[in-house]
């Protein structure tokens, strides 16, 4: 029998040999798109096949036998042969579908009918689960697009950069204008995105297209300057009209003086600026770069259109000055400061599929959120757009567009639509569409939005936004009267003027319950009910002429549990007792609210809220921060690190619940009001009162 | 509950105050609704038996023009209907000040109010605090128990309430809460709670204040009196047919809409419609488009059918006579309707809605005849058996007598006397205890 010289790499300890015969092989890859491959042979029978066995664990989970010729292994084996065999690739498949319990179980290769397992790479089995992994990482990796090669746009801004630091030295150079070497002017300039300024003019031919440049305007600015030359019948036959894109540094102003561009790396010919090149705005700069456009097709102009296409743009109507059929309008933008925009709205763009949106509102620009944005079919859409159903099968969207937008962001907002391509189109969203987002008033809009609000990805920052906004709410009161006590009952009005004239009246029959030198302050609003107010607390004051009494307008029409404070350290309140809007005491409660005032020390008074039957108020709480009294000093310690609500407060605020040395007065106020009902306003402070928006 | 309250002698000489003011809601130059004419009636009738009284209305700012106070003895403070509480009825501090000044200034000793409206419950309260003053109120509707213009009807379908809830309340006004129904309810009671009597003009509006909340042992029932009652009772005049007139304003909750529904079927009728008139008295101002057109073509289709424009009170006697019934097909409870003892005056029975305080006022088969309320057919019933010579006859003989003014002031005055006599009771007890 033919000896073989098997190299001791192709060989594990195990394969020494059987009494039935010796074999020799190898697991040489675990593949998922090809397989499990290696090789095998009976060196007693190298021309016969061997059967093998891909094992889980000590079971057989398939069968193969090797039929590939292997010439490769020809130099090591002496001889050629059939020695490779693969388990294909639906193995992994299988082996996904195993059950778990199975997951850890090494997966070989053996010869049938033997214990003798191939050896495998690394010296080392797989799992069942390492390989299970591979598989699907595999997969989906398959799955994903290819990476997107950089376009002709970029490119084109690369070689500008290039062309930028080749033109550091030549503006370290003294440079000349020489009239022989006047080679054309800039009429207009457009100062595009950061370093980005745009050209229009005319110069004579056979100038290069791509050049390092320095403007010289009072100062050098070093440039790349890239030029899209077209025919323009006005021009003599000598000269071209050009656009030009230079990456630099120069901010051109409003009023121009002489100046030049000097091209090249001598610097030998140069453009003129002057008085006559005006500044561009952008659709100006967009009408002329529309007219070369359709006279100046190839690879420049596809170049220069994807610049203005690009993510560094925000050319209103970019799109159509390129010829990209792209319309987009925004229906809804409600904006929260610090977190970003709610956005509801429309984009077509027939020729391309549009992948997300960027918003730019004023120097902010914000970014949709991809896991939360969605698109859906605008029907209403499709008589504008050639009647098919297509281009707006997908055209409406909404969308949470993201950045750390400033309280004072201003501007006429703009919308880019970013295409699968990269490519890009911009247009003006009307302003009066953004408004700033009221979590009371326009909760509803939101959830229609995001129904599940409260469990995207975006809620725990949108929490945080509205902590911070809220706690930007608090605004001083203005002061109508100010009567400084050291106990006070501060009262938040109601706003209907019936619950406003039923507080006044049940003030001025049962105010002789309170402590003699205990004040009254009036927190009122500046809604309809101000003048009412006004009237009536003047009444009150001739009602009860020896008790001190102030007044109070808030800018809001909410509870002013983050504005007390303030409002107590004005008044000089030692101990007081907080009624919040829509309450009325009881008799009872008149009584609990005089007590409370009387009491020493820093305990907590509670005052119960009842329903029409005298139960305790299961709908927004019987014990809440909205009756409660305490001493000032131990309000002011808890107020540093109390959240804010969006109402002014929710439940018990945070405010201690059964400490030691409350005190709970049952049945002491009823509703005439509730506070103002909203859903998402709910979820918000509910969320903010258990501290959801701070990181886990 | 006290009924029909005597003065037994010596209880009211040295009991009842030597002035008097009688405050209403209104003063009837302004406004001639019910409570007010009451009001007045009773001021006339106090001074007519020799109590010095002084007339209090109170009324719009914007009325100022119109206002014209018959004599010294009468006044009037200014109200801002815009500032003026319609939920919880409470009014300016102004409103209390004017009379409160009044009635120290004219020493009155006893206030009678007529309804609380206009005045709000602050000023009666600031009135009861006066040391040394006695005040009752006469109740004239239900507004305090009813934010439905105290007509306890529901607000949607217009149907008769059974009792105020503050389900059924929320029911009608979905836009307030139970709560507020139950500080309305609260600050009505308070403001009531000190008062030394009540007057009810019928047992029904009476009943149903109790069983709301008001002191029963404090409370009476004392018949509204005539202001102007007839001379005398006009010649009954020999015509076949008989005439069924209605008096009063026109508007869905008095039911000329089952009138009109009745004339439809006495149409149907040519013996009957030829023997009978229907003729309308009232002001037909501010109906639905819906119901001025029905309204207008029925008196183009019914011949039998007549409408005589509004009336005033110097005519209601002498136009009541000129019919054989009046009728009365109100679609609320009613309290204690001056048309029935108008008509009584007149000496003609009423045909009316069988409930509240007409069918306490009209004695079915006795003064007058009931039918189903909203159910034209039953009127027609009614009609019908109305329009025998001999029932006519029958009904006419049973009619009351109707209380004038002089009669009212009699009976209040024998209230506040007992009233005032149990206080006083009452205190001597506590004395004596103490």
């Amino acid at each position: 029998m033919l000896q073989l010289a098997v190299p001791a790499d192709h060989h594990a300890a195990d394969l020494a040999g059987t009494r039935i015969g010796r074999w020799r092989g190898a697991v040489e890859r675990f593949e998922p798109f090809q397989g499990i491959e290696g090789w095998a042979l009976a060196l007693d029978a190298p021309d016969e096949g061997v059967e093998l066995e891909l094992t889980v664990g000590e079971d057989a989970f398939a069968l193969a036998v090797t039929f590939e010729p292997r010439p490769d292994l020809a130099p090591l084996l002496g001889f050629e042969g059939a020695f490779g065999f693969r388990f294909g690739p639906e193995t992994f498949a299988r082996l996904a579908r195993l059950a778990p319990r199975r997951r850890a179980l090494p997966v070989g290769v053996r010869v049938s009918g033997t214990d003798l397992f191939l050896r495998a790479p690394q010296n080392r089995a797989p799992s069942v689960a390492e390989l299970v992994e591979t598989w699907q990482s595999a997969v989906l990796g398959a799955l994903k697009p290819p990476e997107r090669q950089l376009g002709r746009g970029e490119r084109l801004l690369a070689r500008l950069a290039e062309l930028r630091v080749g033109a550091e030295a030549l503006a370290a150079r003294p440079l000349r204008p020489h009239s022989d070497h006047d080679v054309g002017q800039i009429d207009g300039v457009y100062p595009g995105a950061d370093g980005q300024v745009w050209l229009v003019g005319w110069m004579k031919r056979g100038v290069e297209a791509e050049a390092p440049a320095v403007i010289v305007d009072r100062r050098k600015f070093p440039a790349g300057l890239a030029l899209l030359r077209y025919e323009r019948p006005d021009l003599p036959t000598s000269a071209v009209g050009i656009i030009g894109l230079m990456d630099t540094n120069w901010p051109p102003a409003p009023a121009m003086k002489e100046g030049f561009v000097f091209l090249g790396r001598q610097g030998t010919h140069h453009l003129r600026i002057g008085a006559h090149t005006r500044i561009l705005r952008g659709d100006a700069f967009l009408a002329a770069y529309a007219q070369v456009q359709s006279v100046a097709p190839g690879g420049p102009a596809e170049a220069f259109a994807a610049i203005l296409h690009s993510g560094a743009n925000w050319l209103p109507g970019n799109a159509a000055a390129t010829g990209l059929a792209a319309e987009s309008g925004v229906d809804r933008l409600l904006m929260l400061p610090g977190f970003g925009c709610f956005a509801e709205g429309w984009a077509v763009s027939p020729a391309k599929r549009v992948e997300t949106f960027h918003m730019r509102l004023g120097d902010c620009v914000l970014v949709a959120e991809e896991g939360a944005t969605t698109f859906r079919p605008r029907p209403d859409l499709q008589p504008v757009f050639g009647g098919t159903a297509s281009p707006v099968a997908r055209a409406g969207f909404q969308a949470v567009l993201r950045g750390g937008l400033p309280v004072d962001a201003g501007g006429a907002p703009l919308l880019r639509v970013v295409h699968d391509d990269g490519t890009m189109a911009v247009s003006r969203v009307e302003p009066k569409v953004l408004r700033r987002l009221d979590l009371v008033g326009d909760g509803e809009e939101v959830l229609r939005l995001f129904p599940a609000v409260r469990l995207e990805p975006f809620w725990r920052a949108f929490l945080a936004a509205a902590r911070r906004s809220l706690a930007e709410r608090l605004r001083e009161p203005a002061i109508q009267a100010l009567a400084p006590a050291s106990r006070m009952l501060v009262l938040r009005l109601p706003g209907e003027p019936s619950n406003l004239a039923l507080l006044f009246d049940r003030l001025a029959a049962e105010a002789d319950v309170l402590p003699a030198d205990a004040g009254i302050a009036l927190l009122a609003d500046l809604g309809r009910g101000r003048g009412e107010a006004l009237l009536r607390f003047h009444d009150l004051k001739a009602a009860l002429p020896n008790r001190p009494l102030s007044l109070l307008f808030l800018a809001h029409e909410d509870d002013a549990l983050g504005e007390l404070p303030d409002i107590l350290s004005r008044l000089g309140a030692e101990r007081f007792v907080h009624l919040g809007r829509g309450l009325v005491p009881t008799a009872e409660g008149w009584a609990a609210i005089g007590a409370a005032l009387a009491r020493r020390g820093h305990g907590l008074d509670w005052l119960e809220v009842v329903d029409d039957l005298g139960r305790p108020d299961r709908v927004d709480g019987a014990f809440t921060a909205a009756a409660f009294g305490w001493s000032a000093a131990s309000f002011l310690q808890w107020s540093v690190s109390a959240p804010r609500f969006t109402r002014g407060l929710h439940r018990e605020s945070g405010l201690p619940l059964n400490e030691a040395g409350e005190r709970r007065a049952p049945g002491a106020a009823m509703r005439v009001e509730r506070p103002r009902a909203s859903r998402l306003a709910d979820m918000v402070d509910e969320d903010l009162l258990a501290g959801r928006d701070r990181a886990p | 509950m006290m009924l029909g309250p005597v003065l037994r002698p010596g209880q009211a000489p040295g009991l009842l105050p030597q002035r008097l003011a009688v405050v209403s809601h209104s003063h009837p130059s302004i406004s001639k609704g019910g409570a007010e004419i009451a009001a007045y009636a009773l001021y006339r009738g106090l001074r007519d038996v020799g109590v010095d009284a002084i007339f209090v209305g109170a009324c719009s700012v914007a009325d100022r023009g119109r206002l014209a106070l018959g004599s010294a003895n009468e006044f009037a403070v200014f109200v801002e209907p815009e500032r003026y509480d319609h939920f919880f009825h409470l009014a300016p501090r102004g409103v209390s000040e004017q009379l409160v000044d009044i009635l120290l200034r004219e020493r009155i000793g006893l206030v009678s109010f007529h309804h609380f409206f206009n005045l709000g419950l602050n000023t009666l309260r600031a009135v009861r605090a006066l040391p040394g003053l006695a005040a009752f109120l006469t109740l004239h509707e239900f507004l305090a128990i009813c934010q439905n213009h105290g007509q306890m009807i529901t607000r949607q379908t217009q149907s008769l309430c059974e009792r105020a809830t503050n389900e059924s309340c929320v029911a009608c006004f979905p836009e307030h809460m139970r709560s507020q129904f139950t500080l309305r309810r609260d600050t009505m009671l308070g403001a009531f709670g000190r008062f030394d009597g009540f007057v009810s003009p019928s047992r029904f509006l009476a009943e149903r204040f109790i069983e709301w909340g008001l002191p029963p042992e404090r409370t009476t029932v004392i018949e509204n009196g005539l202001l102007s009652p007839p001379e005398a009772a006009p010649p009954r005049k020999g015509e076949v047919s008989r005439t069924f007139g209605f008096f009063g304003q026109i508007n869905p909750f008095k039911g000329v809409d089952v009138l009109l529904d009745a004339a439809d079927l006495v149409a149907r009728d040519p013996a009957l419609s030829a023997s009978l008139r229907l003729r309308i008295h009232g002001n037909l101002v501010g109906q639905s488009e819906a119901f001025t057109k029905r309204f207008e073509e029925a008196l183009k289709v019914h011949p039998f059918l007549s409408y005589a424009g509004p009336y005033n009170n110097a005519s209601v006697h002498r136009l009541m006579g000129e019919c054989d019934y009046v009728v009365i097909p109100s679609k609320w409870w009613e309290n204690s309707p001056v048309v029935i003892q108008e008509a009584y005056s007149v000496g003609v029975p009423v045909i009316c809605t069988g409930i509240g305080g007409m069918a306490e006022k009209v004695r079915d088969g006795v003064s007058g005849l009931h039918f189903r309320l909203g159910d034209a057919a039953d009127l027609l019933r009614a009609m019908r058996i109305g329009a025998d010579p001999r029932n006519a006859a029958h009904l006419r003989a049973g009619l009351p007598a109707a209380p004038n003014a002089l009669d009212m002031a009699e009976r209040y005055l024998a209230f506040f006397g007992s009233a005032l006599a149990g206080r006083q009771a009452a205190a001597r007890d506590a004395g004596i205890a103490a």
